[in-house]
């Protein structure tokens, strides 16, 4: 029996020690995709915890027909998606304007007092805006593209955790990308305008 | 070769080396001789290279501490599986039912009835709810297009149930003869005509007895085996069911075509319907969401016509259905089989037919002299390949469904 297979044996017993172990290189992973979820460290510890919950109370019906590692990304997932619906009731957004763009992203008007624009090609600043404008995407497009191009996922393993087809990934790909790019190009834009003002 | 519009859609795909042979070719020889898409492409390209270079987020400093102490709480609240003892009472409630059920001799008193007419017809206003869709999907609500159905079914049964309540009264086993199970090879030679085989049964939390003809789907092997875990190579035929496949769609149609066409394989997928008195509504409903818990990741909860609707795996049905069954709240069960090839089909060839507007546009485009007349031709492209998309987002939610149960809670 292999390392993982003792250890999941271990865990549907209820030995916390062993599924400490087995989450060992897991916990970053789902931390990050949570952090990149929800925006901020404290929400992604709640809601990576509540997922590593959910995985120990469950593990017990975990029939090892996927992989253990897209089952927890599935968990990880759906938690972040609940919790992202949950806060949506409660929130009231406070800002001017909100512009439905294309795809449902939503462009948020704010006065920005950030970098000159030609600045903004220097590649730290570059990595902010692309920080920024994945904030920006509707949850579905930035699901996929945390899990693809962030965390490195392969298309097949993306549709075993979204539980979709292979196409729904590949057209979800794009489209999520798509709008990424168009969030830096009007971004770019607004700073331009700023400047000009 | 491709129109800017075609070279957009397959950027991604590029990107992640997942385009291969003529579509790769003809991607190439675009992006070499349009400027425009090669800066586009570029700074794609660049964008996801920032991503795929973002540093990992460390962990908060006692994370760890604090994800440890909430799991011995746990640990100390759950009983390990052998002193669980929702085991010992789901064993005890089989061993029940399998007794009941060779009680041979009591089956004679009782006489299987349906409540719910076998030949009930049901058409799909498919091509209403297509134009619905893409209506919702262009005003770009990004929630309904996480959440909903992708297809939103209009029911137009022609022969109600006559009596829906004798359904709940009725509590009587069945003899084994008329419990039948498809095997995965007569499947094929069913009817695809878009009838529903339905199936009533009554469920007394009290008592174990019920009754139940039911015919079960295909088995959990073939739908690991489904299509859409083939590698997208060239090896694929792309013979569709609309004959003529538009070279332009070679990838997408190669795949959606061979979800059918490589194996004949019908779509079924399977609707339970749990009614339950209004008022036990939201008892039940709370039931089934704490049984949930123990099957993270083995289910969805999508957003059917503002209904939350549970989507799961056979096997995960069949433990959820027991579990239904046992919380003693007095509901009853239908479940009915849903034979979707048709529907499949349909979209399928429309999305072929699709494919062949938007190369006779193409052809159009390239023989256009005018930049207005080049303008109104791309315009009407994107317009095709837009209606295309919806299309196959209908047809790979169909893929999706395949198989699967889809759980609603009615009231009565």
């Amino acid at each position: 029996m292999s390392h993982e297979k003792l250890l999941i044996q271990k865990c549907k017993n209820g030995d916390v020690e062993a599924f400490e172990q087995l989450i060992e290189s897991y916990q970053k992973k789902v931390f990050g995709i949570a952090f990149r979820m929800l925006g901020n460290t404290e929400d992604a510890s709640d809601v990576a915890q509540e997922v590593f919950l959910k995985v120990f109370k469950s593990i017990t019906n975990f029939k090892e027909e996927s992989s253990l590692s897209t089952w927890i990304y599935r968990i990880a997932t759906n938690v972040c998606l609940d919790e992202i619906r949950k806060r949506k009731k409660a929130t009231v957004v406070s800002i001017n304007s909100t512009i439905q763009l294309e795809d449902g992203e939503i462009d948020m008007q704010v006065e920005d007092q950030g970098p000159h624009p030609d600045e903004i090609v220097e590649r730290k600043e570059l990595e902010n805006e692309v920080k920024k404008a994945i904030e920006r995407l509707n949850n579905e497009h930035k699901i996929v593209i945390i899990l693809r191009d962030i965390q490195g996922l392969s298309y097949d393993e993306i549709a075993d955790i979204l539980q979709c087809s292979l196409g729904t990934v590949k057209s979800r790909i794009n489209r999520a990308r798509n709008s990424l790019k168009n969030i830096l190009l009007k971004r770019k834009e607004l700073l331009n305008d700023y400047n000009v003002k | 070769m491709f129109s800017c519009e075609q070279a957009r859609d397959r950027m991604s795909l590029y990107i992640d080396k997942q385009l291969q042979g003529i579509e790769l070719a003809q991607f190439e020889e675009h992006i070499q001789a349009c400027e425009q898409c090669k800066k586009e492409l570029d700074f794609l390209q660049s964008v996801v290279k920032i991503c795929n270079d973002m540093e990992e987020i460390e962990l908060p400093a006692n994370f760890k501490q604090e994800l440890h102490e909430k799991l011995v709480q746990v640990k100390h609240k759950t009983p390990p599986w052998y002193l669980n003892w929702r085991i010992y009472s789901g064993l005890a409630a089989g061993i029940l039912l399998v007794f009941l059920l060779n009680l041979k001799f009591l089956a004679p008193l009782y006489k299987y009835e349906k409540a719910y007419v076998n030949d009930a017809q049901l058409s799909y206003d498919t091509v209403g709810i297509l134009a619905q869709e893409a209506q919702e999907k262009a005003s770009g609500d990004a929630q309904s297009e996480l959440d909903a159905g992708y297809e939103k079914k209009v029911y137009k049964d022609e022969k109600p149930p006559e009596k829906i309540n004798d359904a709940v009264a009725f509590s009587a086993p069945i003899s084994e003869d008329v419990v039948r199970e498809v095997a995965p090879e007569e499947v094929p030679d069913r009817q695809s005509s878009g009838d529903e085989s339905v199936r009533n049964r009554s469920i007394d939390g009290a008592s174990e007895e019920e009754a139940v003809q039911r015919q079960i789907g295909p088995t959990s092997e073939r739908a690991a085996a489904l299509p859409d875990e083939q590698p997208d190579d060239a090896g694929i035929k792309t013979q569709g069911l609309g004959g003529q496949v538009s070279p332009s769609l070679y990838d997408e149609n190669a795949q959606v075509c061979c979800s059918l066409n490589g194996d004949n394989k019908p779509v079924i997928s399977y609707k339970a319907i749990v009614k339950v008195k209004k008022e036990e509504l939201n008892v039940l409903w709370e039931k089934i969401q704490d049984k949930l818990a123990e099957y993270e990741g083995q289910y969805k909860v999508i957003n059917k016509s503002g209904i939350q609707v549970i989507r799961v795996s056979k096997e995960v049905y069949s433990e959820l259905e027991q579990y239904i069954k046992s919380t003693g709240i007095k509901l009853t069960v239908k479940t009915v089989e849903q034979d979707e090839t048709d529907n499949y089909k349909n979209l399928v060839d429309k999305s072929n037919r699709l494919g062949e507007q938007i190369s006779e546009m193409e052809e159009k485009l390239n023989k256009a002299t005018t930049q207005e007349e080049k303008n109104a031709i791309q315009k009407q492209i994107a317009e095709l390949i837009k209606q295309q998309e919806n299309l196959k987002n209908d047809i790979w939610e169909l893929e999706d469904s395949r198989d699967k149960y889809s759980i609603y809670l009615e009231t009565i």
